[in-house]
């Protein structure tokens, strides 16, 4: 296949990845196109004034997280409750397992060997009622057996104290130096910590993109100006004129708790 | 030479595979009410499936993403969650639908009521989506689905007097007989039966089903550009048959039977034998395909492994939610619930669902880090801004047409 022909990836090596249309909620993918998930959300750090994307979440923890009141706590309580351990927290999949980040994003074997491992409801499912079934092929293949003890269990991958959310981060309301309302955030771009084209690596925030409205941020017409169908793009491109981009320096604190973006100026 | 034989036998089952229960109930409906003075919606609306479905199959053939992975990635959780459960809801009802039109065939082949078809035919519905491979299933029902062009020949045996009819379908008009709301609500229900979502789903997911890449472009557009046209031909011919025999009787469709009765007039017999394999495949077909859009639809939204094309053991939430579909659809039917007012309902919820469907098909269709240089030309894109504007007004029009016209009565 020839590159014209390919289709393009959604970052080449150090360029920019808008993490909300680009990373979040896409496809997690293995070496022989195993679905292994969506990108429920994604975890950050700050590390000495820069914000770090550092892992992704997969799985009902972090997927509950992102609905909306009752169906979210439902959602919880339901996961915890089925949870083999007694205070289950959602895992973080490091960025280093990540190579690849095209339509979907790709895994290395370590992370699909562990995204596989802790599938629950698949592996309760494929035991108790697929298994049960005659005819229940595809016991022999590494992914439809009883899964290998996955090292460093949850552990490790556990959800730091200090680490944040990315869905905490989009739709936050973001405030001017003065005081006053300068929207929501829409859109967080990120690059690369150490530029690499063999994985993908801790993702540091450049900047942010904040308007007024947030319908419509994600669907990718600010990022390919020349992306039609032309009326569509035009309306879209209306419809958050009012939205600016804010380099990562000019922010000068986050409260995650209230979920609020503090600016040094005013713009 | 193989190609050529794969590039017809794919016609040829789009062909046999457009017809399904939605389509016969609500073209011979509307032939008995309206003769061909909605022929036109039926022209909008295969169109309308033909620029969709070729864009998610070249989305689903170029970057791997199947339908419901767009409608996920590009409308976040929330409102993904609510196209899930509303399209769901409606594939569910189809699937419920089909089912029933299978029984209901059966029990104009056997006499037997059909309400003990219904197990029986759940069952096999089941097993099949179980055992048989996923090409095996499309090419067969496809095929035999072609024995409805004998509704095409009963037409034309019939010897109508076309003058009336082609003006009729050539400068539609509301019947003196009938009022304006009770037509524009057949008109969604036949928009929202050519244009169901199931089919765009089931459509890309089969493209993954099959491993299709950017070489099977081609075989695919002649698929939707040929194939496609010609089934919603069966569809005319249908409403054709019913205009001719049922209208002139003044019989309202209320039964797989009367769809079937101007066949029966013109060809007798051999007729009736056709049309019964033609219902058989086309509602089986059709009650496989929607239940496993279904599993596709839920699986595509969480993430999780679908598809025939592993084996079951390595998708087993995608095979328990098939199961459990096919088992309520049985339960449906056996609260005694009229197979065909679920189909009527099926449809018209149907256009209800279309924008949150069709509208990120449209956005992924154009985003050139999925397709590169295969995105959206032109055309593609004038008649997928059209068709939104058309879907979201069939969409928003649904309920209330409904409410008003009491679903047509």
């Amino acid at each position: 296949m020839s590159d014209d022909v390919a289709p393009g990836r959604a970052f080449q090596a150090g360029g920019p990845l808008a993490l909300g249309l680009r990373l979040m909620d896409h496809q997690l993918l293995g070496r022989e196109q195993e679905m292994l998930g969506n990108v429920d959300d994604v975890a950050m750090e700050e590390r000495d004034r820069r914000l770090v994307a550092v892992g992704l979440l997969r799985g009902p923890g972090a997927w509950s997280h992102r609905q909306p009141g009752a169906l979210g706590r439902w959602g919880r309580a339901i996961w915890r409750r089925l949870h083999p351990q007694e205070d289950p927290h959602p895992a973080v999949l490091p960025l280093d397992h990540v190579t690849r980040i095209d339509s979907a994003v790709h895994v290395d074997p370590w992370a699909e060997g562990y995204l596989s491992a802790t599938e629950g409801l698949e592996l309760w499912l494929r035991q108790h009622v697929i298994r049960q079934i005659p005819g229940a092929r595809g016991g022999e293949h590494p992914m439809g057996g009883e899964p290998p003890p996955v090292g460093g269990r949850d552990t490790d991958l556990g959800l730091s104290v200090d680490a944040h959310l990315l869905s905490s981060l989009l739709g936050a309301q973001v405030l001017a130096a003065d005081g006053s309302d300068a929207g929501r955030v829409v859109e967080v771009r990120a690059v690369q910590a150490t530029a690499m084209s063999s994985r993908v690596g801790p993702l540091v925030v450049t900047s942010l993109v904040h308007g007024r409205r947030r319908l419509g941020g994600e669907l990718g017409y600010r990022e390919d100006t020349n992306m039609g169908p032309r009326l569509l793009g035009a309306a879209l491109r209306w419809w958050h004129r009012h939205a600016v981009e804010t380099r990562w320096e000019d922010v000068s604190r986050v409260d995650w708790h209230t979920r609020r973006v503090h600016l040094r100026h005013t713009p | 030479m193989k190609r050529l034989f794969a590039v017809a036998l794919g016609i040829l089952t789009a062909i046999g595979g457009f017809v399904d229960i939605g389509d016969l109930v609500t073209n011979a409906a509307v032939g008995s009410r309206f003769g061909l003075s909605l022929v036109w919606v039926v022209v909008v609306g295969v169109l309308g499936i033909c620029v969709f479905a070729e864009m998610s199959g070249r989305v689903a053939a170029v970057s791997g993403r199947a339908t419901f992975d767009l409608i996920r990635e590009r409308l976040g959780p929330q409102v993904g969650l609510a196209a899930l459960v509303g399209s769901m809801a409606v594939t569910f009802l189809t699937l419920t639908a089909e089912i029933g039109g299978v029984a209901l065939a059966l029990e104009l082949a056997t006499s037997l009521n059909y309400l003990l078809w219904v197990p029986v035919v759940g069952v096999l519905v089941w097993v099949v989506l179980w055992r048989v491979r996923f090409s095996l299933l499309e090419n067969g029902f496809g095929l035999a689905g072609l024995a409805l062009i004998v509704f095409a020949v009963a037409v034309w045996k019939l010897g109508p007097d076309w003058g009336p009819l082609v003006s009729e379908a050539l400068h539609p008009a509301v019947p003196s007989q009938e009022e304006g709301s009770t037509y524009w609500f057949y008109a969604v229900a036949l928009f929202g039966a050519a244009m169901t979502p199931y089919e765009v789903f089931f459509f890309s997911s089969g493209g993954v089903e099959e491993k299709w890449g950017p070489d099977s472009l081609r075989t695919m557009r002649a698929n939707v550009f040929i194939g496609f046209p010609l089934g919603g031909l069966l569809s005319v011919a249908i409403a054709a048959a019913a205009a001719i025999v049922l209208r002139p009787q003044g019989i309202e469709v209320t039964t797989l039977g009367q769809v079937a009765l101007p066949v029966v007039t013109a060809l007798g017999t051999l007729g009736l034998v056709l049309v019964l394999v033609g219902f058989f495949a086309a509602t089986f077909g059709a009650a496989c395909e929607t239940g496993l859009s279904v599993g596709y639809s839920v699986a595509q939204y969480f993430g999780w492994q679908w598809g025939k094309f592993v084996e079951p053991l390595r998708a087993a939430r995608f095979h328990t939610v098939v199961l459990l579909s096919c088992i309520a659809g049985v339960g449906i039917l056996l609260t005694t619930v009229d197979p065909i007012m679920v189909t009527e309902y099926s449809v018209v919820f149907s256009a209800l669902a279309l924008p949150l469907t069709y509208f990120p098909i449209l956005v992924v269709a154009n985003d050139r880090t999925y397709l590169g240089r295969h995105v959206n030309g032109r055309l593609a894109n004038v008649l997928g801004t059209a068709y939104l504007v058309v879907v979201v007004v069939a969409s928003l029009a649904a309920v209330p047409l409904m409410v008003v016209t009491g679903a047509g009565q």
